[in-house]
C-alpha cells in the first residue's frame, strides 16, 4: 500500500500504461447549505487492461470516484486523465463524444431503456456513435452472444430477470469496445449466486476484450476476483492492494 | 432503430395520457379543418349567388355608381347593344364570358289602386331568358337547394313582373299572390271591408301607360290568370316628366333583406326602358357580365378597361365584390372567426403537450441520465423529446384530418340546410375541406409545429440536466 490517499503505481510505468490517472481530486457536494466532502484529495493510477475494484462502505465516495472517472462528474480540484486525455479541459459535447467512444457503464439498477428490446438496448451506444447498420448488427449479435442472452434479443427489459438485465447492461457496455468499463455496484441488486456469476462474466469479458474494468462494491467476496483493490472511506483512499489473480 | 422509433415507443409508454393528448390534438385539428371547410363552402356559396344574381362584372357609364340613382337617364349607356357586341366579340375574353345582359335600374312609386295603396320601389329591368341562364351558373359544382320559386318571367310577356314579398304585403297582395306568413287579422286593404270607391285611373295624359296596359288583361286592376294582379309603376323619365307603366305581378319572391324585399320590382327590360326612357329608346343603365370562372375576373376586368379606352367609351366596370360589399365583409368576418378558433385550438394543443411532455421528462429523469452517460449529446436528448412531441402532433393531426373528412362526408350526406344572413332560401350545410389546397396541409403542419414548440421547453429542461443528478434521481 502507498501513502494515505494515494495509490500511485510502479514509478517505471509511463503515462501511456495507465487508463486512469487522478491527482489530488476533491469533490464537495452541497447538502442544503452544508458542504459534504465526497472526495478528499484522492490520487490514484489504474493500469490499462486491468480488473479493479473500488471497495468501501456506503457513503465512502466510491460512486463519486467512478463518476469522475466516467466523465459524468467533475471534481472541485485536482486533475483527471482518462485514457491519456485531460478530460477536465473538454466541453460538454466533447465529453459526451469521449464517453460514447471510450467508456462503458454498468449501473446498479441496470438502467436499461424500457421501451426497446434487448437487441435495441445493446445497439443504442452504437447508434450514438453513428456506426453503420451492418456493423451494428454484427457487433450487437456478438455482444449478446458472448453474455449468453442471444435467445432473449427480442424481449423487453421488463420481461427479464435481474441477472438477465445485468447481462444486457454488460453487453451494452462492451458492445462499443470501450477502453474502460465502469460498474457501480453491479451486483447490489442481485442474489449472491447471480452476483458471483455476473462478476465472473465481467472478468471473462474483460479478459476477452482487454479493456480496463473498474467496479465498485462493498462485498468482500468479490474483491478476490480483482487484480487491484482501492479502498475508500469517508472520501479518502485508505487502501490499495493487489489481488491473487493479478497478471 | 432510429430516434423516431424510440420517440413513438415512448409515446405509447403511458397509453392513457398519450391517448388524451392525441385526442385533444385530433379534435382541434378536426375542428379547424371542418370549420375551414365550412367557411370555404360559404365563400363558394356567396360567390355562386353573386355570379347567378348580379354576374361577375357590371358595366356602367362612368359616375353611375355614385350619382346614377338620382338620374338614370343621364348616366345611361347609349347603344348598349353595340357595347355588348364589342365585349362579346373580343377574342381575348369572349370564351371566358357565359352571359352578357343589359339592365335598367330605377326608383319610383308602385301603386295598387284597387286597394288604394302605394309604395316606393327599386326596380330592375332584365331579359328573363338571360336571367334564367345566369341562374344556372355553378362552376364550383355546389349542391344547390332546389328552390320552389323559379322566376315565372318570360321574354314574350313584357308585362309580367316579380316583386318582393314585403312590397306585395304592403300593397295588400297577400291573398292574390298567396304569400305565406302574412299577418292575419290585419287590414287587407279596402277590399276586405266596405268596397272603396273606384279610383280615378285616367292616366291618359301620361305618354306610356296605355301601351303597356294593353298587354295586360283587366284594365281596372283586377288580377288575371296569366299576369296576376296589376300594379302601376310611376317613375321620372329622362326629361324629368312623370311616367307610368302597368305590370302584372306574376309572383312575389322573398329577397332576403327586408329593405330590398319591401322595395323590389323585377320587370321585363323593355317595360323598364319604356318607363325610364320612353318608347323606342335603346338605352340601358348597365350591362351584366357573367364569367365561366370567377378566377378570370381580374383579367377580364382589366381587358374591359383596355377595350373601353381603345374605343373611347366613358364606361366603368364594377366587380361582384364592389357590388356586394356585405358579402366581402361576411367573408372577412368568417376569416377572423376562423383565425380566432385556430389560435384557441393551437393554444389548447400547446398546453396539453407541454403538460404531457413535462410529465414525461419528470418520469424519465433517470433514463435521461443513462443515455447521456452512454454518450448522447444534449442536442440528442433535445431532439429525442422534440420528436416525441412531434410524434404526438403527427398522430393527432393525422387522426384529426381523417375525422374531419368523415364528419365532412357525413354532414354533406345528411342534406342539412340553413338560412344564411341575407338569404330568403335555405342553403345546404356543406363542408368543403379539399377545395382550398392549403387548408389540410397547413393545418397539419401548424399542429406539428405547435407540438414541437410545446415540447421545446420540457425537452430543453431534459437536455440540460446534470448527468450525475439525473442518474441519482429516483
Amino acid at each position: 500500500m502507498n501513502g494515505t490517499n494515494k495509490a500511485i503505481n510502479d514509478t517505471n510505468a509511463t503515462g501511456t500504461d495507465f487508463a486512469v490517472r487522478l491527482a489530488a481530486i476533491s469533490k464537495t457536494y452541497l447538502w442544503g447549505s452544508v458542504g459534504v466532502e465526497a472526495l478528499k484529495s484522492v490520487s490514484l493510477e489504474i493500469y490499462r487492461r486491468s480488473f479493479n475494484v473500488i471497495a468501501g462502505p456506503s457513503g465512502s465516495g466510491k460512486t463519486t470516484l467512478l463518476n469522475v472517472v466516467g466523465c459524468i462528474d467533475s471534481p472541485g480540484s485536482g486533475t483527471v486523465q482518462v485514457c491519456g486525455v485531460d478530460v477536465l479541459s473538454l466541453g460538454d459535447d466533447a465529453l459526451s463524444d469521449f464517453r460514447a467512444k471510450n467508456i462503458g457503464f454498468i449501473f446498479q439498477n441496470f438502467n436499461l431503456i424500457p421501451v426497446v428490446s434487448v437487441y435495441e438496448n445493446v445497439e443504442y451506444p452504437l447508434l450514438i456513435a453513428r456506426e453503420a447498420k451492418s456493423r451494428r448488427r454484427e457487433r450487437v449479435l456478438k455482444a449478446i452472444e458472448s453474455v449468453g442472452i442471444a435467445d432473449l434479443a427480442l424481449r423487453r427489459p421488463n420481461e427479464l430477470s435481474g441477472g438477465q438485465r445485468q447481462r444486457v447492461a454488460i453487453a451494452r457496455a462492451l458492445v462499443k469496445e470501450p477502453q474502460i468499463v465502469l460498474a457501480d455496484e453491479p451486483t447490489a441488486n442481485l442474489d449472491s449466486k447471480t452476483g458471483t456469476a455476473i462478476i465472473e462474466l465481467m472478468k471473462k469479458m474483460q479478459a476477452e476484450s482487454h479493456c480496463t474494468f473498474i467496479f465498485s462494491s462493498h462485498d468482500r467476496q468479490l474483491f478476490e476476483c480483482a487484480e487491484e483493490t482501492f479502498t475508500m472511506r469517508d472520501g479518502c483512499l485508505v487502501g490499495h492492494s493487489y489481488g491473487d489473480c493479478r497478471k | 432503430m432510429k430516434n423516431a422509433t424510440i420517440a413513438i415507443r415512448n409515446v405509447s409508454r403511458n397509453k392513457r395520457r398519450s391517448a388524451m393528448t392525441i385526442l385533444a390534438i385530433t379534435i382541434s385539428t378536426a375542428a379547424i379543418i371542418i370549420f375551414g371547410g365550412f367557411i370555404q363552402a360559404i365563400v363558394y356559396g356567396m360567390q355562386t349567388e353573386m355570379a347567378q344574381g348580379s354576374g361577375h362584372l357590371q358595366v356602367y357609364k362612368r359616375g353611375f355608381f355614385d350619382y346614377g340613382s338620382g338620374n338614370p337617364s343621364l348616366y345611361s349607356i347609349d347603344r348598349y347593344e353595340e357595347v355588348m357586341k364589342l365585349i362579346g366579340e373580343d377574342p381575348s375574353i369572349k370564351d371566358k364570358i357565359t352571359v352578357i345582359a343589359p339592365m335598367v335600374k330605377m326608383y319610383g312609386i308602385a301603386g295598387n289602386y284597387a286597394k288604394d295603396a302605394s309604395k316606393t320601389f327599386f326596380g330592375i329591368g332584365v331579359v328573363p331568358s338571360l336571367t334564367r341562364k345566369m341562374a344556372k351558373w355553378n362552376d364550383y359544382g355546389m349542391k344547390l337547394y332546389d328552390t320552389d320559386h323559379p322566376s315565372p318571367m318570360k321574354d314574350d310577356n313584357p308585362g309580367g313582373a316579380v316583386i318582393g314579398e314585403g312590397l306585395a304585403r304592403m300593397l295588400f297582395l297577400c291573398d292574390e299572390l298567396k304569400i305565406k306568413g302574412c299577418p292575419k287579422g290585419l287590414p287587407n286593404g279596402p277590399s276586405t271591408g266596405k268596397p272603396a270607391e273606384k279610383p280615378n285611373r285616367d292616366f291618359s295624359f301620361l305618354p306610356e301607360l296605355s301601351e303597356t296596359d294593353k298587354s295586360l288583361k283587366g284594365h281596372d286592376g283586377a288580377a288575371t290568370g296569366e299576369t296576376g294582379p296589376k300594379l302601376d309603376l310611376l317613375a321620372a323619365t329622362a326629361s324629368g316628366a312623370p311616367n307610368v307603366v302597368s305590370i302584372g305581378v306574376l309572383k312575389a319572391i322573398n329577397q332576403g333583406f327586408k329593405e330590398l324585399d319591401d322595395n323590389y320590382v323585377e320587370m321585363h327590360l323593355s317595360t323598364a326602358q319604356r318607363l325610364v326612357y320612353g318608347r323606342g329608346s335603346g338605352r340601358a343603365t348597365g350591362i351584366i357580365i357573367q364569367l365561366a370562372h370567377t378566377g378570370d375576373l381580374p383579367g377580364v376586368k382589366s381587358r374591359l378597361y383596355e377595350l373601353f379606352s381603345d374605343h373611347k367609351l366613358d364606361l366603368e366596370v364594377k366587380d361582384c365584390y364592389q357590388l356586394n360589399p356585405f358579402n366581402v365583409q361576411a367573408i372577412s368576418m368568417f376569416d377572423s372567426i376562423f383565425t380566432f378558433i385556430s389560435v384557441i385550438m393551437g393554444v389548447i394543443v400547446l398546453f396539453t403537450i407541454v403538460n404531457t411532455m413535462t410529465m414525461s421528462v419528470m418520469e424519465r429523469v433517470n433514463e435521461i441520465g443513462t443515455i447521456r452517460a452512454l454518450g448522447l449529446r444534449r442536442a440528442g436528448v433535445l431532439r429525442l423529446f422534440l420528436m416525441e412531441g412531434m410524434a404526438l402532433g403527427v398522430i393527432g393531426a393525422t387522426f384529426g384530418t381523417l375525422l374531419a373528412c368523415l364528419v365532412g362526408y357525413a354532414v354533406n350526406s345528411f342534406g342539412l340546410t340553413w338560412v344564411p344572413p341575407g338569404n330568403s332560401e335555405p342553403v345546404y350545410l356543406i363542408v368543403l375541406p379539399f377545395v382550398n389546397p392549403l387548408l389540410i396541409p397547413v393545418t397539419l403542419a401548424a399542429m406539428v409545429a405547435v407540438s414541437a414548440l410545446s415540447a421545446l421547453v420540457p425537452a430543453r429542461r431534459a437536455s440540460r440536466m446534470a448527468v450525475v443528478d439525473a442518474l441519482r434521481h429516483v
